[in-house]
């Protein structure tokens, strides 16, 4: 019986946290390994280990198998080894077959995102992460500090989310799931009322104290003043062990996984102070430091309330964008909606969106119209019209209107998911500046122990100081030099700009691209797309025997509404644009490569040279060379005829978008050098560019021209950002040192591309620019604050100038500071625009 | 005396601790004695039949305990540095009472030990198994007590911290009464070794362990304090 069990055991022992191989006990992080032959042992002390050697060397040993001894099975039946309930289920566990290879791993793996509450810092971050990494059945854990979000790759058949958030609830942090909206609420009403009970104790407190301090009270005699240390005590209590219990717990969870947090050294503080004190009211002493310990719990309640708050608004763009990939869909399956979580839609599935309700999934339109805001995705505040056979993409707002769409892709790879995904990407890689402060930040905590303790030390060893002047320096130090601000100065401030440009309709896939941003000297545009239209459009109507531009587009209507070519839409299109009227031609003759005529009260001639050549109609010698000035831009050039005459010319062309100017001003003002790229003909690149007051340029340019113009750029020691918008641009995208794309339709762009504009408005490129130069500002502001406290603080703090108040005051304002500094990335835009409109 | 049952009161809550890693010892000796006597028994009855064999192994434990007190107590009185330095006093209160604070932790897993020496403990493990193992075979009454004696030397951690504090006492009486008292603690349990663990779940028996680890810190504090010189 014993045989196979040994062997589950074995299995069993290698799902879960190890135990003693001797005493049954777990065996924690402090185990020791033992090899015996290709054995391996775990013991929770050395003292089992010994015994283990000694048994196992004595003459029932060694055997083949300990667990077959005499011994073992003596062992178990008097219950040393645990034969326990839990002991049977993990057993049982360990039954199920182990899946093979990562990869099957990855396909039987199931994606969890749950919100994580009361991470002080990321050091707290970092603990979750590690533990979670540690659990059993888990293949991937990230913790979004900043988002109070986890986000994990599980197996479901190893652990349940209920069990991850159990060991994540264990630590002294609160899970919850999405789904349950009263979370948040209830954590702020939690650490409001946590806050508020705190605060009005502490204010009892400080009262008592003062009034002691400054001898107030010493009418009443030394006996009865000895006494008031009794209601300081009772009032403290509860202040440190309700107010302060969410960071006690956290600060213990951290220490037993010898990961000391920021809660750690608020608790060292705090309960020093309180040990201290009590100790000295046992003995009658007015030497009490009550008033500390429950001001260091207020104070930093108060700064962690304000804090959430205002994080809050600074990471709202993107916690709100997380939640929408969890959406569900009005599926229409056999004419029944139904509702589906959006990760479930297949490509082809109708579904329906209701007034007031977001896209949940790409999809094109088979029944509107609908008035969508597109800002989400494109920044444009303006309403659009969508109708029937538009594509839309998850994310938009219906504002009025029923829509039925059919999906055009599965639902977990809509362009919502993708931009979450890169914007996870974009926030989880860490840039230059974070990786150091995570440096910084990893030995701070152990410098800070050490340097509270070797100045306590030091006091204590001197003698000059007494142990209560030693004890509270050595808070000081602890307060002082929690490097809070560090950890969030500049992760704080990526996610705001993340974020904000987001709002703009602006995606950052990289963030370093804050700090490249700054260093750039020369942009090189594309030209088609970018800076024009990219569509071929009427864009000038020439008279030249007197008659209106109307009557001539209205006369070529009336031929070109019975063609279907490219050019005839667009005659089409600026007349209906126009409001004209006009007749369908009673007969219509189609010369291909020429031209078209018709007869409408009089023969319509519409063509090139050679079809007005062909139907006599002569051109004026001053009206051909104006047609070949067109075509010189790279414009189209269509005669009319009518009446027997050259009456006008239509000039079709890609027009340069209105923003244009103002980009290239705005780029010029910035000391940039400008170069125009293109893969029309150096002629028509040169006419745009002389348009547009561009000197370099270069036309006739594959993808591989324009790799080799940013390389020739960046060898020249030039630091490149690129702008373009074709799939020809995308490999120069990515040879530049800022790739940023134009666009939100081209999904392959966003792979090389560093930045992506959602909409085709090139001058967003100023408000990146813009953007990026004030978070720059902010970050470096940002670590000057965290840095600057510390510095002026240790000092001052070691040599007992300040007192731990001061200092927790310090530490929080520094918190607050680059939490305030930064959320003027996030809504000094919003006051800009209220004031200028 | 407060100290004395203090030190017991470890020894007892402790104990549980001891069940799972000497109890097997007990176990092993005992299972010897069976084989001899008769048809083996099912772990729990025998242990009575063979009271002096148990009597004589918890007193070598004692002997052990107590000298090792002893012992302490001599060295931390020989090498106190008070009377070399005006300015430090009860420096080896405090230096007994950290080393307990640590050792606490380590009992409470939360730090690990030095691996240095977990190292050196699995090499001479082997060797002191092989030397012992006559021990285990023999009938004899005397060799149990020496079986006992040399369990008193195991590397246990919580018995390591008792000798620390023994050692803080500095009086070779106080020390070796300390440590007896603390080995009278541990008896009871392991004397009891087939009828208690039955009963007693792995879990309860992770609550004592856990007691004790933190007794000990509370004791090794309170000797950092009086080290300190905040009472008295």
């Amino acid at each position: 019986m014993f045989d196979s069990g040994a062997e589950i055991m074995k299995e069993a022992e290698r799902a879960e946290p190890r135990c003693c191989d001797l005493c049954g006990l777990r065996v924690g992080r402090t185990g020791i390994e033992h090899r015996v032959g290709t054995e391996r042992f775990f013991f929770c002390c050395t003292g089992c280990l010994y015994v283990f050697q000694i048994l196992y060397h004595s003459p029932d040993g060694p055997s083949a198998d300990y667990r077959q001894t005499e011994l073992y099975r003596a062992c178990v039946a008097a219950g040393i080894i645990p034969r326990s309930q839990e002991d049977l289920t993990r057993v049982a566990r360990a039954q199920e077959p182990p899946p093979a290879s990562p990869e099957t791993l990855e396909g039987l793996a199931e994606e969890l995102s749950f919100r994580v509450e009361g991470m002080w810092c990321p050091a707290c971050s970092l603990l979750i992460e590690e533990v979670l990494r540690r659990t059993e059945g888990i293949i991937r854990a990230k913790v979004f500090f900043l988002h109070d979000l986890a986000r994990v790759k599980y197996l479901p058949y190893e652990v349940t989310p209920q069990n991850l958030l159990n060991s994540v609830s264990n630590l002294g942090y609160r899970a919850s799931h999405f789904s349950d909206d009263s979370g948040e609420a209830r954590a702020n009403k939690d650490l409001l009322m946590r806050l508020g009970i705190s605060a009005i104790l502490t204010m009892n407190v400080m009262m008592i104290s003062f009034a002691l301090y400054f001898g107030f009270l010493q009418d009443l005699g030394e006996g009865a003043v000895a006494y008031l240390s009794y209601p300081l005590w009772a009032m403290t209590t509860p202040v440190l062990f309700y107010g302060g219990l969410p960071i006690l717990k956290r600060a213990y969870g951290g220490l037993r996984r010898l990961q000391p947090t920021m809660d750690a050294l608020i608790a060292l503080g705090a309960l020093s102070a309180y040990g201290y004190s009590v100790v000295q009211m046992s003995r009658g002493s007015l030497h009490v430091y009550f008033d500390t310990a429950a001001m260091l719990i207020t104070i930093v309640l108060l700064g962690r309330y304000v804090e959430t708050h205002s994080r809050g608004k600074v990471t709202r763009e993107i916690t709100a964008l997380f939640q929408l990939t969890s959406q569900k869909v009005r599926v229409l399956r056999e004419g029944v909606e139904r509702w589906v979580a959006s990760a479930a839609v297949e490509p082809g599935e109708e579904f329906a969106v209701e007034q007031g309700e977001r896209i949940p999934v790409d999809g094109r339109i088979l029944a509107g119209p609908g008035h969508m805001d597109e800002s989400f995705l494109t920044g444009e505040s303006r309403p659009v019209k969508r109708i029937a056979g538009d594509d839309v993409l998850a994310g938009g707002l219906l504002l009025e209107g029923h829509l039925i769409l059919k999906a055009s892709s599965k639902g977990s790879e809509s362009s919502l998911n993708q931009i979450v995904d890169l914007l996870q990407q974009a926030l989880t890689r860490k840039n230059r500046v974070e990786l150091a402060a995570d440096r910084i930040m990893g030995w701070l905590i152990p410098a800070v122990l050490f340097l509270a303790t070797g100045t306590a030390a030091y006091l204590l060893l001197d003698g000059h100081a007494s142990l209560d002047e030693a004890m509270l320096r050595a808070v000081t130090v602890l307060v002082i030099t929690c490097p809070c601000a560090l950890g969030i100065a500049t992760p704080l401030a990526k996610v705001a700009f993340i974020g904000q440009a987001r709002a703009k309709g602006i995606l950052i896939r990289e963030s370093s691209v804050v700090e490249k941003i700054k260093n750039l000297n020369t942009i090189v545009l594309d030209k088609t797309g970018t800076l024009t239209q990219g569509r071929f459009a009427l864009r000038k109507i020439v008279s030249v025997e007197g008659a209106g531009e109307e009557e001539i587009l209205g006369r070529a209507a009336s031929v070109e509404c019975l063609s279907d070519h490219l050019l005839a839409k667009e005659v089409l299109a600026e007349a209906s644009r126009r409001f004209l009227q006009w007749e369908p031609a009673s007969s219509y003759e189609c010369h291909e490569g020429q031209g078209v005529k018709g007869k409408a009260d009089t023969e319509i001639f519409i063509g090139n040279r050679q079809f007005m050549a062909s139907g006599d109609m002569a051109i004026r010698p001053d009206v051909a060379q104006r047609a070949a000035d067109m075509e010189k831009f790279g414009l189209t050039v269509v005669f009319v005829a009518f009446h027997r005459k050259v009456q006008g010319l239509l000039a079709f062309g890609d027009s340069i978008k209105e923003s244009a100017g103002p980009l290239l001003s705005g780029l010029r003002s910035r000391g940039l050098n400008l170069w125009l790229v293109s893969g029309d003909s150096q002629e028509t690149t040169k006419a745009i560019a002389e348009a547009l007051g561009i000197t370099h340029f270069q036309g006739q340019a594959l993808p591989a021209d324009k790799v080799q113009i940013v390389r020739r750029l960046q060898q020249e020691d030039k630091k490149v950002g690129m702008v373009g918008d074709g799939i020809n641009d995308a490999a120069a995208l990515a040879q530049a040192d800022v790739g940023c794309a134009l666009g939100a339709r081209s999904v392959i762009l966003r792979e090389t591309s560093d930045v992506t504009i959602l909409s085709d408005d090139p001058s967003k490129v100023l408000e990146l620019m813009d953007l990026s130069a004030k978070t720059t500002r902010t970050i470096h502001q940002n670590l000057f604050f965290s840095f600057f406290y510390n510095i002026v603080g240790i000092p001052l703090a070691v040599s007992g100038v300040l007192n731990p108040i001061i200092a927790v005051l310090a530490m929080v304002a520094s918190s607050l500071t680059v939490v305030g500094n930064t959320l003027r990335i996030s809504t000094g835009d919003r006051r800009e625009k209220s004031s200028g409109g | 005396m407060e100290q004395l049952i203090a030190c017991f009161g470890i020894g007892l809550v402790g104990s549980l601790h001891c069940l799972g890693m000497c109890g097997p010892l007990v176990l092993a000796y005992s299972l010897n004695l069976k084989s001899v006597d008769g048809p083996p028994l099912g772990g729990k009855v025998a242990l009575f039949q063979n009271g002096l064999h148990h009597l004589a192994f918890h007193l070598g434990r004692l002997v052990a305990y107590g000298f090792l007190g002893a012992l302490a107590a001599l060295l931390f009185y020989a090498a106190d540095l008070d009377r070399l330095f005006i300015n430090i006093r009860g420096s080896m209160t405090l230096l007994g009472g950290s080393l307990m604070v640590v050792l606490g932790f380590v009992l409470l897993r939360v730090l690990p030990l030095p691996r240095a020496m977990t190292r050196l403990f699995a090499a001479s493990g082997s060797q002191w198994g092989k030397r012992l193992s006559p021990l285990f075979q023999s009938q004899k009454v005397g060799s149990k007590m020496a079986l006992g004696l040399a369990t008193g030397f195991l590397p246990c951690g919580l018995s390591w911290a008792m000798i620390l504090k023994a050692g803080t006492t500095q009086s070779p009486t106080m020390g070796w009464l300390t440590m007896l008292a603390f080995g009278l603690g541990t008896v009871p349990a392991l004397f009891l070794t087939g009828f208690s663990v039955s009963f007693l779940s792995s879990k309860a028996r992770a609550v004592g362990d856990r007691i004790a680890a933190l007794s000990i810190i509370a004791m090794g504090s309170i000797l950092v304090f009086k080290g300190a010189r905040i009472f008295v």
